[in-house]
């Protein structure tokens, strides 16, 4: 199994199996305590909000123009904020370490 | 009050809100028994896919899933597929369904959103008249969008709009027939109806407002429509023409209306011990009207409302209401309801755009924005604080909107 390093709302950190070859946002939803992902992952409604560990951030291609427009309008952006629905996940992010972003 | 402990809950339903209102019963740690009759015979899934990706055959339905299969296993959710309720016993709290089961129930929540409105017209049962609800309807128009294909739609909603664009983008000649004097009427400020309109016709569409349509013409198989006493090929017809609740089940049980079930903000019908959300439910808003409003992000919002009611827990932070639709590469956004005295202010980019709706007193009330999703935020966090707005910042495209934020 591919694995994940989660930090949720509450500070705890946890390892998780994730989905291969599907977005990440699939895997955080059905965590206890996940992302909403409400729009799916149509980009549209920015609730799978995450933080990816800076020193993982290079290794994901660059979000696009919808994603970084959406993640401008969140009070709780950082620089490394990402929507998690837009990040494919592969076997070769193994370990990705990711922290859930607060519900805006 | 509640009546006496809650050992099972049976959730009418298989959509957004049924599946929100499982999950929240979970991660609430109930331990009792969650069951979801699901009418359709496979598993929940998200509907806004069914007219956008899936028709346009960019994904499979195995995308479109709201939960994998797995996952209801693991959290003890038990699906009932293909399970259509027929009836309630509110005496002896069970769901009676189409096969003959009986399902007890200590609390009931009705998740069956709602079903299509059917044309009254002449030819409305030729083969080939497609409506657009469920996964299945997906398909068999699907299958149909070949290149070349004529196609006309009735209404021109965000679903037959939806359609349009993803037909468009198969190579479709798309004619669409709308009653009202615009598209999206009822959706969305006129300045954006013209920017969508605008858009569609530079892709090849056919709009026609202020359309009558009079009958549908052929053998079996659909071969035109009369519209304005003028003749219209067509290989394929679509009809979007809204929704209705689904609630004809429920006639006789006291619970419903022919518009919806009635729900207090806790999603509690008048029977205390079965809930209402999503597309089906009536709810009163801000202004006092009780309103079925049909989205994903109500269906999620209702369905973890009543969830939490049922196991009396508090009630979730409050959130604004909002909506999205996608064509072509328009992404529209919409937050909150206007109020009916509210005046629009538009806000021009050099792509996209923004109206604001403000009442009296200036406050934000809504925002619909198209390809403009930091105005939307922004919008949404307005329209939570019910915060007084310049209109004048609103309407000056150079004026930075964050600075209302502060």
């Amino acid at each position: 199994m591919t694995s994940i390093v989660v930090t949720d709302r509450n500070g705890t950190t946890m390892e998780i199996d994730a989905y291969t070859d599907r977005v990440l946002m699939e895997t955080l939803r059905e965590m206890d305590d996940g992302v909403a992902a409400m729009c799916g992952g149509m980009c549209s409604c920015a609730t799978c909000h995450v933080y990816v560990h800076p020193d993982w951030l290079q290794r994901l291609p660059p979000p696009d123009l919808d994603e970084l427009d959406l993640l401008e309008g969140l009070e709780f952006r950082r620089d490394n904020s990402r929507l998690s629905c837009q990040i494919s996940f592969t076997e070769s992010l193994a370990g990705l370490p990711v922290t859930l972003a607060p519900d805006e | 009050m509640s009546s006496g402990p809650i050992h099972s809950v049976v959730i009418v339903g298989g959509g957004q809100a049924a599946v929100e209102a499982a999950v929240t019963l979970r991660k609430k740690s109930f331990a009792g028994e969650v069951t979801l009759l699901c009418a359709e015979p496979c598993p929940p899934y998200q509907r806004p896919p069914l007219s956008k990706q899936l028709l346009a055959g960019k994904i499979e339905p195995v995308a479109i899933a709201l939960r994998a299969t797995a996952f209801f296993e693991r959290q003890e959710i038990t699906l009932h597929l293909g399970s259509r309720a027929t009836h309630i016993d509110r005496v002896r709290k069970t769901v009676h369904t189409q096969d003959g089961e009986r399902l007890p129930y200590d609390r009931l929540l009705i998740a069956t959103g709602a079903t299509v409105r059917r044309l009254d017209l002449a030819g409305a049962q030729l083969e080939g008249v497609h409506y657009l609800r469920r996964l299945e309807d997906c398909l068999a128009l699907r299958s149909q969008l070949q290149d070349g294909a004529r196609l006309v739609i009735i209404g021109g909603g965000y679903i037959g709009m939806e359609v349009a664009a993803t037909a468009r983008g198969l190579g479709c000649e798309v004619t669409v027939l709308e009653m009202a004097p615009r598209i999206m009427a009822r959706q969305v400020a006129p300045e954006i109806s013209a920017l969508f309109e605008v858009q569609h016709r530079a892709q090849g569409v056919v709009v026609r407002c202020a359309a009558q349509v009079e009958k549908l013409i052929g053998r079996r198989h659909i071969e035109a429509v009369q519209v304005d006493g003028e003749t219209l090929a067509t290989d394929i017809l679509v009809v979007g023409v809204g929704v209705l609740p689904e609630v004809g089940w429920l006639d006789g049980s006291g619970l419903s209306r022919a518009d919806g079930i009635e729900v207090d903000a806790c999603c509690r019908s008048v029977d205390e011990a079965v809930y209402a959300a999503g597309d089906v439910a009536l709810q009163a808003r801000g202004n006092g009207i009780a309103l079925r409003v049909e989205s994903v992000q109500n269906a999620n919002f209702q369905g973890r409302t009543a969830a939490l009611a049922i196991l009396d827990e508090p009630p979730p932070a409050e959130e604004v209401p909002w909506f999205w639709s996608n064509q072509y590469d328009l992404r529209l956004q919409i937050a909150g309801f206007p109020g009916p005295a509210d005046r629009s202010v538009a806000r021009y980019y050099d792509s996209g755009m923004a109206v604001f709706f403000l009442d009296a007193a200036d406050r934000m009330s809504a925002v619909q924005c198209v390809s403009r999703p930091r105005d939307f935020m922004l919008g949404k966090k307005l329209i939570a604080r019910a915060q007084r707005v310049d209109p004048q910042h609103l309407s000056d495209a150079n004026y930075p909107l964050q600075e209302l934020l502060q």
